[in-house]
């Protein structure tokens, strides 16, 4: 018994004793737990309070809608619209029914094979999981409609709209508006484009590039409430995006388009001005290439095809192509002599078919001869050897510095990227690019618009206006602005006179080489110049008729021309490259799309 | 002599020696007279105060933890089955109150048995989820052995010590039985594998074998070679090994998703700051930042809304509520009583450290709920059973 009683009072000593260490033990745990969280909420507690703000609110930007652009009446010609993107995400798909899934996301959609879903979700990590994962861009109609009559079968599938960039004329004025492409890292770390992020469009080619401050607009903030799926809750506009400006082009649209079509397939320029101020009616480079396919990431194979196309679809002709001008530079060498006052109005020149200078044969076109020419026959018949006799009597760096003053050899400042200058040749610029004197010789081609004088379609319309207004360059300029400021060319309004004269005949007489393609109208009357410009020499080409010629021998055909002839509103010059004989060619072609510019003017602007 | 001495520790309904207030060798608690007297004073109004102020906090929280402001009915489904759970529990729990501890020192073996059978069981034909194999369909019910292993084995070990003849403290090869009683339903519990119940009875049996008494050199051995296992056995594994062990004791919780849960829950209580954010303005919680915001990290949820300031509230709570426990060993008529009461304190006391150790960074993840706090049926009926038990030891004390 006393065993017992012992046995007991020990036990009973030892609770006592020990439920004492015991709670002293966990009054000590009890601090170190309160001195923990003393840490975290009052010494961190300004830290975490930011990651929990960091958690729930995402900045997020507000893309600014892009400025539209349009044409001289107001159409649009650049234009916002929606794109749908196809993507899923992640967390909200159970790991057991992605197979599935996948084949029937498959089984809707073009080009996505289910492989291919299968990867993108089993890449993502568990902090991603609640992001949208991109599958397709750009959704077309009938995969849109197929996708959302299935959406209850396509749990965590969802379609994001995003704006993307539309080109109503597509092709018609590719060159002009260009497109957008997608910011590249390069481009990224450069100080130009430190507000830009990732997926940014910039313009790439065009108006779109050139004016890309002004209608890329500000991008706006916006913060997010979302929860831990990332799904937004709530949002507050921090600053609101401004949409870019839009943007009005001198481009006349419908009249860029009859022109595209009458350009056909044909490959060449169109540049129509008007004349009164300089502004682009028309700005037509063939073949052309659709600049929607550039408003989303560009497949590769459209890419190819565009790039490696031997006819440089990409080339913007007008304002790019050197060509030399053929016949069409005579007014200016014409109206040089009067200036100079080398020849007035009468003076005649024989011409049998040939100019013999030094140990070169100088053929003109006709080779039975023109006979006597004076300078109003040598623009009607446009005789070649009245400009040999005339080149024999100027030197080439006046013929440069005249030409200049019709832009011809300089860049006319179109705003659009890649303008070239075309070449107007002097004797220092003979002498340091080809090592070599300037010959006389070197004078009588240019003096036809061959041999080293290129110019740009674009050079020639402006040019050919300046006969129109009867002396007055304007710059030519595709954005419309209420200011012209434009340079009198120092030329006597007798010799204009006579010049534009001489235009007239070109095409009013029956004997201009323009005659064919007279208005059919008698309302008003067209002046102008045929060109046919060499692209190999005449030596090489055994056969006489264009038809029979290879096609990449064939001359390049010019046509340049204004009308109504008292009072011009349209300037235009057609080139068609490898086109043969300009009068046949082009010609047709300037006509008709002069036709349609004053029938249209004339009902629109009683 | 022997015989009659040995028969002395078997528990008998003839003999009524409920005068001596601490035997452990006669228990009746079909005459049981303290009942009949009815003292309301021997009632611990404290620990039921602060057991339904807990269990109010914990209710009000899960309301904040799942509050839907789109939702039709201004009550959340899980805030009233939390609600239902604590009337079931709190009539269990009165009822149980009414009958003589000593009913657990009759049942302590064979529940012990069972439990062991149990676990048995799920080794055969546990259903396995989440890569773990813990629960056994009976008839369509879905029980968890190992919660009920626990209970079992302070049980066991209660009776075990109260009943030995050898006086405490013990030393290293005299803990050999109690070891067995432990070490038994917890290798079982290891295997399947949950290694936080597996901890959490070493833990809780720990402290009974401590107040039951163990000699000094006991301690310092069991504890150098505790430590010194741990420490040097973590060293001599990579970063790799000890995720895959980790992921392997608990793949439930893989490691790279409960780091990120850890990260969310410091985030959700540091963000409390001195104040807190306000009732239903924690917006860990309410984005669904918080996992489990309303079982396992409900601590989080909590401490998000009411700051510093509410959780020292908190704290103190239900450390007063171990004193109090620890108070009632102390006090306890037998051994018994006393053992169970500190089994009780134990349990509360380790799963509120280890929850809240959880929730803050301090410890690994591993599922345990905050007793009285977290949403859960189960964890409110075991909760307020041992609360009921520990207000019947109390009422059952010594005069």
């Amino acid at each position: 018994m006393t065993n017992v009683s012992d046995n007991k009072k020990s036990k009973r000593e030892q609770i006592i004793k020990n439920a004492r260490i015991v709670m002293i033990v966990m009054t000590l745990i009890v601090v170190c737990i309160t001195s923990r969280l003393w840490f975290l909420q009052i010494v961190n507690g300004e830290y975490y309070s930011q990651k929990s703000r960091d958690n729930r609110i995402r900045n997020r930007r507000v893309r600014a809608l892009r400025g539209i652009i349009t044409d001289r009446h107001g159409k649009i010609l650049a234009d916002n619209s929606l794109g749908f993107n196809l993507q899923i995400i992640p967390e909200n798909i159970d790991k057991r029914d992605i197979n599935k899934l996948a084949e029937l996301i498959a089984a809707q959609i073009e080009d996505l094979d289910s492989e291919k879903v299968i990867t993108l979700y089993s890449n993502c990590s568990v902090y991603t999981r609640h992001r949208p994962l991109t599958l397709k861009k750009n959704l077309n109609p009938d995969e849109l409609a197929r996708i959302e009559a299935r959406k209850h079968e396509l749990p965590g599938v969802i379609i994001e709209t995003e704006p993307l960039r539309e080109y109503p004329y597509d092709k018609i004025c590719s060159h002009i508006i260009g497109y957008l492409g997608f910011i590249n890292d390069r481009e990224l770390k450069l100080e130009v484009y430190n507000s830009y992020a990732q997926d940014d469009l910039v313009g790439r080619t065009g108006i779109e590039s050139r004016y890309q401050n002004m209608l890329r607009g500000r991008d706006g903030q916006r913060q997010v409430v979302v929860n831990a799926r990332g799904r937004e809750l709530e949002s507050f506009t921090v600053k609101p995006a401004n949409s870019g400006d839009n943007l009005q082009l001198t481009i006349d649209i419908d009249l860029q388009k009859f022109a595209f079509t009458t350009m056909g397939d044909q490959i060449g320029s169109i540049v129509a001005i008007d004349p009164k101020n300089g502004e682009i009616l028309a700005l037509i480079s063939t073949p052309s290439f659709s600049n929607n396919l550039f408003s989303t990431r560009i497949r590769s194979e459209d890419w190819k095809r565009i790039n490696n196309n031997p006819l440089h679809p990409l080339q913007n002709r007008p304002i790019q192509g050197c060509y030399p001008p053929g016949s069409t530079i005579k007014p200016l060498i014409a109206i040089l002599a009067l200036t100079d006052k080398l020849v007035n109005l009468n003076t005649e020149f024989f011409c049998d078919g040939s100019l013999t200078l030094g140990h070169t044969n100088f053929r003109c076109w006709n080779r039975y001869g023109h006979g006597k020419v004076n300078i109003t026959r040598s623009i009607r018949e446009s005789c070649d050897v009245y400009y040999y006799n005339l080149a024999t009597r100027i030197s080439i760096d006046r013929i440069a510095a005249f030409g200049n003053e019709f832009g011809l050899g300089l860049k006319s400042g179109i705003e659009l990227p890649g303008e070239r200058r075309g070449l107007m040749p002097s004797s220092s610029w003979k002498l340091k690019h080809i090592h070599d004197q300037w010959y006389t010789g070197d004078t009588l081609s240019v003096s036809i618009g061959q041999g080293y004088l290129t110019t740009t379609p674009l050079q020639i319309a402006a040019m050919y206006s300046v006969f129109a207004n009867s002396g007055i360059y304007f710059r030519p300029h595709l954005v419309k602005t209420g200011d012209h400021q434009g340079v009198k060319v120092k030329i006597k309004n007798k010799d204009m006179r006579s010049i534009r004269k001489a235009l007239w005949m070109v095409v009013n007489d029956k004997r201009g080489t323009g005659y064919k393609s007279r208005l059919t109208t008698k309302k008003w009357q067209m002046a102008g110049k045929t060109g046919t410009a060499q692209v190999v020499k005449q030596e090489l080409k055994t056969l006489k008729k264009v038809s029979e010629t290879p096609w990449r021998y064939r001359d390049h055909a010019w046509f340049a021309a204004f009308a109504p002839f008292t009072n011009p509103r349209i300037a235009v010059a057609v080139m068609i490259e490898h086109g043969g004989h300009g009068g046949s060619t082009a010609a047709p072609i300037a006509r008709r799309i002069i036709e349609f510019y004053l029938n249209k003017t004339d009902n629109s602007q009683p | 002599m022997k015989i009659s001495h040995h028969n002395r520790h078997r528990p008998t309904l003839i003999n009524p020696a409920h005068e001596d207030s601490f035997t452990n060798e006669t228990r009746n608690f079909l005459s049981e007279p303290n009942l009949e007297r009815s003292r309301l004073d021997g009632f611990d109004y404290l620990t039921c105060l602060l057991a339904f102020t807990l269990i109010g906090l914990g209710v009000l929280t899960i309301y904040s933890a799942t509050y839907n402001p789109e939702a039709a009915s201004w009550l959340t489904g899980f805030c009233r089955r939390q609600l239902i759970w604590v009337a079931i529990a709190g009539g269990l729990g009165a009822v149980l109150f009414l009958v003589h501890y000593n009913i657990f020192y009759q049942a302590a073996y064979p529940l012990y048995v069972v439990s062991i059978i149990l676990l048995l069981a799920v080794e055969v034909a546990g259903s396995t989820h989440m890569g773990a194999t813990r629960w056994l369909n009976l008839g369509g019910i879905n029980v968890q052995p190992s919660e009920f292993a626990k209970l079992a084995v302070i049980l066991a070990l209660a009776r075990y010590l109260s009943e030995r003849r050898l006086p405490p403290p013990y030393n290293l090869k005299e803990l050999v039985p109690p070891a067995i009683i432990i070490f038994c339903p917890t290798i079982l519990i290891l295997k399947q594998p949950d290694l936080g119940t597996a901890m959490l009875i070493i833990l809780i049996s720990g402290i009974i074998i401590f107040v039951a008494g163990i000699t000094k050199r006991t301690i310092i051995t069991l504890g150098i070679s505790a430590v010194s296992i741990a420490v040097v056995g973590w060293q001599f594994l990579h970063d790799y090994q000890r995720q895959r062990i980790l992921t392997f004791l608990d793949p439930e919780k893989d490691p790279l998703g409960s780091g990120y849960h850890i990260a969310q829950s410091k985030i959700a209580i540091g963000a409390g700051k001195l104040f807190g954010k306000g009732f239903l303005k924690g917006t860990q919680n309410s984005l669904h930042f918080l996992p489990e915001q309303h079982t396992d990290f409900i601590f989080a949820a909590y401490a998000e809304q009411w700051g510093f300031l509410g959780v020292l509230i908190l704290l103190a709570l239900y450390f007063t509520f171990l004193l109090r426990a620890i108070h009632i060993a102390a006090e306890a008529r037998d051994s018994f009583g006393s053992y169970l009461a500190t089994g009780i304190a134990a349990i509360f006391f380790w799963q509120v450290t280890i929850n809240i150790g959880m929730v803050s960074g301090l410890m690994p993840v591993v599922g345990i709920p905050l007793p009285l706090f977290s949403y859960g049926g189960t964890s409110m009926l075991t909760s307020v059973i041992l609360i009921s038990i520990l207000l019947n030891i109390h009422y059952r004390r010594k005069a």
